[in-house]
């Protein structure tokens, strides 16, 4: 059986402990009293019930996207390198290139 | 996005050795990339310089099953891991043991008795409500507001997918701070995005 200290936590557990559970069950697997105090805490809280929820929510949002979409969208034109730091950086690349021991690439 | 004269026609026999074109291909989009997942503009500058001259330099290993973008990103994301287990090992060595940060996030969001003084909306709106682009603005913006502390994990965490043991090696933690980390993250990113247009009650209004 539980021991003392499990049970108030399952009986007293707190929102902000509760967010906490919530968010630890996104890294890794929870043990039983704590799945139990956490879920005893959900059914009847709404708003952690929420940041359950929505926390998973950004997280499908965050990975749905791949590599190359999302934050490298070509619709964010204009976000991209200064002018100066375009130059800079290739020039540094095409330095590079230049000096490779088996010749310039192109 | 073209700089420089164009590119010759040499290029199109062998565009995938074309040095000044994947530049112009890969350079902006690399940039966004590292650009929503560190702090400094000049840090996620070297990082796109140090993937095209790593590339470079591994050209012949790469076998053009994966298109380039994929490859330079992955070239990226190692270069990417580097940088934060580097900044990692800058912090443990000038000893901050003090940790301002843990505290914010509760004070912000609870009372002193641990209820929620600024609870959650209804829901965190899909994305497709907004344009793709004002979403990663408002990513970014909400990643720069975190300490630093915090948004390195919510990036190796929740962006880059990295599996916790790994995020906890490259960041130098452990386990429990991590697990404090991204906790806190969470809670301010969740409001932060809600609060900028996420929200269900959609108030244009309050946008910053």
């Amino acid at each position: 059986m539980f021991g003392f200290r499990q049970v108030v936590r399952i009986l007293w557990l707190r929102c902000f402990d509760a967010t906490e559970l919530s968010s630890s069950l996104l890294d890794e697997p929870m043990e039983f009293p704590e799945r139990l105090a956490l879920y005893s805490h959900l059914a009847t809280c709404r708003s952690c019930r929420r940041f359950h929820n929505q926390i998973r929510r950004i997280r499908s949002l965050l990975r749905s996207s791949g590599p190359n979409t999302g934050s490298t969208d070509p619709k964010m034109a204009g976000q991209g390198l200064s002018l100066e730091s375009q130059l800079r950086i290739k020039k540094a690349i095409q330095d590079a290139s230049r000096n490779r021991p088996d010749g310039p690439l192109s | 996005m073209t700089i420089g004269p164009p590119t010759d026609s040499r290029s199109e026999e062998n565009p995938r050795v074309d040095v000044s074109r994947w530049f112009d291909d890969h350079a902006d989009a690399l940039y966004r990339y590292a650009r929503l997942r560190v702090r400094r503009r000049e840090t996620a500058e070297d990082l796109v310089q140090e993937t095209f001259l790593a590339a470079l330099s591994t050209i012949e290993r790469y076998s053009g099953q994966s298109s380039q973008r994929t490859w330079l990103v992955s070239i990226l994301r190692h270069k990417l891991v580097d940088y934060y287990r580097s900044q990692a090992f800058k912090k443990s060595s000038e000893g901050n043991g003090d940790e301002p940060w843990s505290g914010r996030a509760k004070t912000l969001l609870f009372t002193d008795l641990g209820h929620w003084s600024a609870p959650p909306g209804p829901s965190i709106e899909s994305r497709d409500r907004l344009e793709e682009r004002e979403f990663w603005q408002i990513l970014e913006h909400c990643l720069r507001l975190l300490p630093e502390p915090l948004s390195s994990a919510f990036v190796l965490r929740e962006l880059e997918a990295m599996e916790l043991e790994e995020a906890r090696r490259t960041l130098g933690v452990t386990n429990g701070n991590l697990r404090v980390r991204l906790h806190r993250a969470r809670l301010l990113i969740r409001h932060c995005l809600e609060r900028h247009g996420l929200g269900e009650e959609f108030d244009p209004a309050r946008r910053v």
